[in-house]
């Protein structure tokens, strides 16, 4: 049954006559020794990576804790349909990533790049959807930094003296390197470029940019402002997180695709067998633990408000 | 450790052998290109080798500035930027990637009887990410340079500092991915590629300290990488997390850089002890005195090195609780840490010694590391650490440590398998010079610090008042010297690549299976599996006494 075993059989250790597998590299003796490796090796990846999504999890925590009303508030913007439709695209495109492991495992090699074609097809309709979703915030300026808007519905926002750019016009700034308006003060990374002067300029640099905090923090502050003006600087925070949260999930899943056109590109070519299908399996982990990202992700981000709301 | 018997009594001179790994093949692209881990470790060597004296470079501007009260060498500017830039060179581009890198790849392998690491191709891009990183940090420093402190904290890091805060956190990012994928590298290859009969508790202590090292590496990088990604973030696009302006919490920042840089200085040190580990059995030659202690301490390190971060914090506004719960941690730190050296002069005890220039630097890293230790039960001492919490005290106890302790006991272990990594022995007397110079020139810098800190000088500052000077200037006196120590084996080194007399396999009748091959080593290590049915460090008494 285990497709393996037979291998461990055929290779003993450091018998210059017996054959090597095509795909074993020198230094392990057996092919198990190299599959038991490759997998061990994937697992501590993922661990890895566990740590570095652990980072903004427990940024959210603190956050969340922090601004407990104003992240529900912000967290009701999202489109739950949208968010609990990726999802469901998600799960599915882990099945069919087992299932393209499973068919690896059986040396089936059209059955293979059949579900590897529809992981890929699933993971670009999750993409395609984000692609929506950042939009709708971009047209809605609930982005961070400086145009950031978060306003009742049609009331203007105060904190920007001109209208709201349109989302190609955001777009084009941003291409450009201009994440700034022209008309604002030098923003650090500017000042950045401009350096070499190396005098006393942390203070009068601070002097500079103070002004446009102090425009934004004040409108949380004007009394009786509504819950929303109030919620303003954990709303700023929840989008940042957002952002970050779910903009290093959607580069993961970019990855993802690259690899995924690598292995198909390789299953293609017959790389593949019933003795060697050690990436396939790999890939599945990774492709895995992305899912389980957003399994977390979907929830905080997207479902806190529900509870808040209720009382 | 085999079962190969070892000829001791060698009357004919040694000479190199025909074939080995530094030989075969000699362009350059045969080293670019390699995936011998050997090869991989000398261009870390060269590599940190140089960063090492780009870091060198700006201590020296740091202690000439120092050398006057006044600021006249450096204005502010230039003076923050001088020991920002020290402290990331020499920790992110140094200390980390220092021993597990260079004698890591080296030696990992070869010490659990492997033809090469788990993953050959994945080691040698490892090097090109590190190297790719550390001349961001480089083009960086050369651009402009940046002057938040090693640490970035923030918001100075994220929104007021003029300088190449970005490059350098690019920089140490891409480096830090190097330093995962080494530690992964070693942890697949230390589980599943030792030789038959190499069992868990009959590795060599190196490999102990290897795996501790490379378990923080792992899981401790990451969260360096999303803080720096955030920061990032933060400064380039204006998205709050960490400033208090955007109702962010800087505090935070500090909690998730320390739960990385604390156990970071552990990724430093536990390699450093491993080679100790190695160095005082060899030149007692006599068993170590507890292996399983040992062996398990460095585990226990690694473990409780994730729980103690915030004792960098006690003043930055945690809570008194917290702070209780974090300062006793950290004395707990100290049981594992004692336990290694009480059982390295256990083992000295009744043993052949021999002053060979590593035992040299062996005996300089006990008495140093033990001060730089203890001083940091001073800091973790709540009250006391209120006092001098951002004095010289913290920077002599942090040096202690870091140089006393793991630069030493890097060239300890240069020194011990040199003759294995190029087959040539370096000169005696001028390893013993170097290592008394930088024994001498270290306590004469660093000491002075642990007085001026706990008289009150605050670290980061170009100019000081006039009764410090004293003490500022023996410092300064003492870091010449050290320079020197540090040149030194730079030039006998080298001249022993092509001078020093073939070593043969085994210069200083160690145990363990490196010393089993020829010096160097052939490409794939060893002639044969070799099979382990011993524990190591089977010195017996006068046995192996030639």
């Amino acid at each position: 049954m285990d497709p393996r075993s037979e291998q461990q059989i055929a290779l003993e250790p450091h018998h210059a006559d017996a054959p090597h597998h095509p795909r074993q590299f020198h230094h392990f003796d057996t092919m198990e020794q190299q599959y038991q490796s490759s997998s061990l090796g994937m697992w501590v990846f993922l661990i890895q990576e566990i740590m570095f999504f652990g980072g903004l999890f427990v940024a959210y925590l603190v956050y969340r804790h922090k601004y407990y009303e104003a992240f529900g508030i912000a967290s009701a913007t999202l489109r739950i349909d949208l968010g609990a439709f990726n999802t469901a695209v998600l799960i599915g495109s882990s099945l069919t990533m087992a299932l393209a492991v499973n068919a690896a495992q059986r040396g089936l090699r059209k059955r293979l790049m059949t579900f590897i074609v529809l992981t890929m097809i699933l993971g670009s309709i999750f993409l395609g959807v984000k692609v929506v979703e950042y939009t709708e915030k971009f047209e809605k300026r609930e982005i961070p930094g400086k145009n950031f808007c978060f306003e009742p519905q049609g009331a203007a926002c105060t904190n920007v003296s001109h209208a709201p750019e349109s989302t190609p016009a955001i777009l084009q700034r941003y291409a450009t390197g201009h994440f700034f308006e022209a008309s604002h003060a030098a923003a650090p990374h500017e000042a950045e470029a401009t350096h070499g002067s190396g005098t006393t300029a942390e203070s009068t640099h601070a002097e500079s940019v103070e002004p446009q905090y102090r425009v934004r923090d004040a409108i949380g502050d004007v009394p009786g402002s509504s819950e929303r003006d109030r919620s303003k600087p954990g709303a700023e925070i929840y989008f940042s997180l957002y952002f970050a949260m779910t903009g290093m999930h959607a580069i993961h899943m970019i990855v993802g695709m690259g690899l995924m056109a690598w292995l198909l590109f390789h299953a293609y070519r017959g790389r593949y067998s019933q003795t060697y299908f050690t990436p396939i399996e790999n890939f599945g982990l990774y492709w895995h633990f992305v899912d389980i990202v957003w399994i977390y992700l979907f929830p905080l981000l997207y479902l806190i408000n529900r509870h808040i709301g209720a009382h | 450790m085999s079962t190969v018997v070892r000829d001791v009594a060698h009357v004919e001179p040694e000479v190199m052998p025909e074939h080995h790994y530094l030989n075969d093949g000699h362009s350059l692209k045969s080293w670019l290109l390699t995936v011998d881990h050997k090869r991989i470790g000398v261009l870390y060597l060269l590599t940190i080798t140089f960063f090492f004296f780009i870091g060198g470079l700006m201590a020296t501007l740091v202690r000439l500035e120092l050398l006057t009260p006044a600021g006249d060498l450096l204005q502010s500017d230039a003076y923050n930027k001088a020991f920002t830039m020290h402290g990331v060179m020499m920790i992110f581009f140094f200390l980390v990637p220092s021993i597990p890198a260079t004698l890591g790849n080296f030696l990992v392998p070869l010490m659990i009887g492997a033809k090469d690491v788990a993953f050959p191709r994945l080691n040698l891009m490892t090097w090109y990410i590190f190297t790719t990183g550390a001349l961001c940090g480089l083009a960086a420093m050369i651009t402009g340079g940046v002057d938040t402190g090693w640490t970035f904290y923030t918001p100075f890091s994220t929104t007021f500092s003029n300088t190449k805060v970005m490059l350098t956190a690019i920089g140490i990012l891409i480096a830090g991915f190097a330093s995962i994928f080494t530690g992964l590298n070693f942890i697949v290859t230390i589980h599943k590629l030792r030789a038959p009969g190499l069992t868990w508790f009959r590795l060599p202590l190196f490999i102990w300290s290897q795996y501790a090292t490379s378990l923080i590496m792992v899981l401790g990088t990451p969260v360096l990488a999303i803080t720096l990604i955030l920061v990032a973030l933060e400064r380039g696009l204006h998205i709050g997390i960490f400033d208090p302006a955007l109702g962010g919490d800087p505090v935070l920042f500090q909690h998730m850089f320390w739960f990385y840089s604390h156990p970071a200085v552990y990724i430093m040190i536990l390699p450093g002890m491993g080679v100790i580990s190695e160095v005082i059995t060899a030149f007692s030659h006599k068993r170590i005195f507890g292996y399983k202690a040992v062996a398990l301490s460095s585990l226990a390190i690694a473990v409780f090195g994730f729980l103690v971060w915030a004792h960098h914090m006690f003043v930055a506004g945690i809570s008194v609780y917290s702070a209780l719960i974090f300062s006793l941690i950290s004395y707990l730190v100290a049981i594992p840490s004692a336990i290694k050296t009480f059982n390295w002069s256990a083992t000295l005890y009744k043993g052949s010694v021999r002053w060979s220039t590593p035992m040299l630097y062996a005996f300089a890293f006990l008495g140093l590391f033990t001060i730089g230790g203890l001083t940091g039960l001073f800091l973790a001492a709540l009250g006391l650490d209120v006092h001098v919490t951002d004095t010289y005290f913290v920077v002599a106890h942090f040096h202690y440590v870091m140089v006393g302790g793991m630069v030493l006991a890097y060239l300890c272990g240069l020194h011990y398998w040199w003759p294995k990594m190029t087959g040539r022995l370096y000169p005696e007397l001028p390893g013993k010079a170097a290592a008394i110079i930088i024994f001498v020139g270290f306590n004469l810098t660093f000491f002075p610090q642990f007085i001026l800190g706990y008289m009150g000088m605050p670290r980061r500052y170009h100019a000081y008042p006039p009764e410090f000077q004293v003490l500022n200037v023996l410092s300064t006196a003492g870091a010449s010297i050290l320079a020197i120590g540090f040149l030194l084996p730079m030039i006998y080194l080298a001249w022993s690549l092509k001078y020093g007399k073939p070593a043969g396999p085994n210069p200083w009748e160690a145990t363990g299976l490196e010393w089993e091959t020829s010096s160097p080593p052939p490409t794939h290590n060893f002639v044969g599996t070799p099979i382990v049915t011993t524990e190591p460090y089977h010195y017996g008494p006068k046995e192996g006494e030639v």
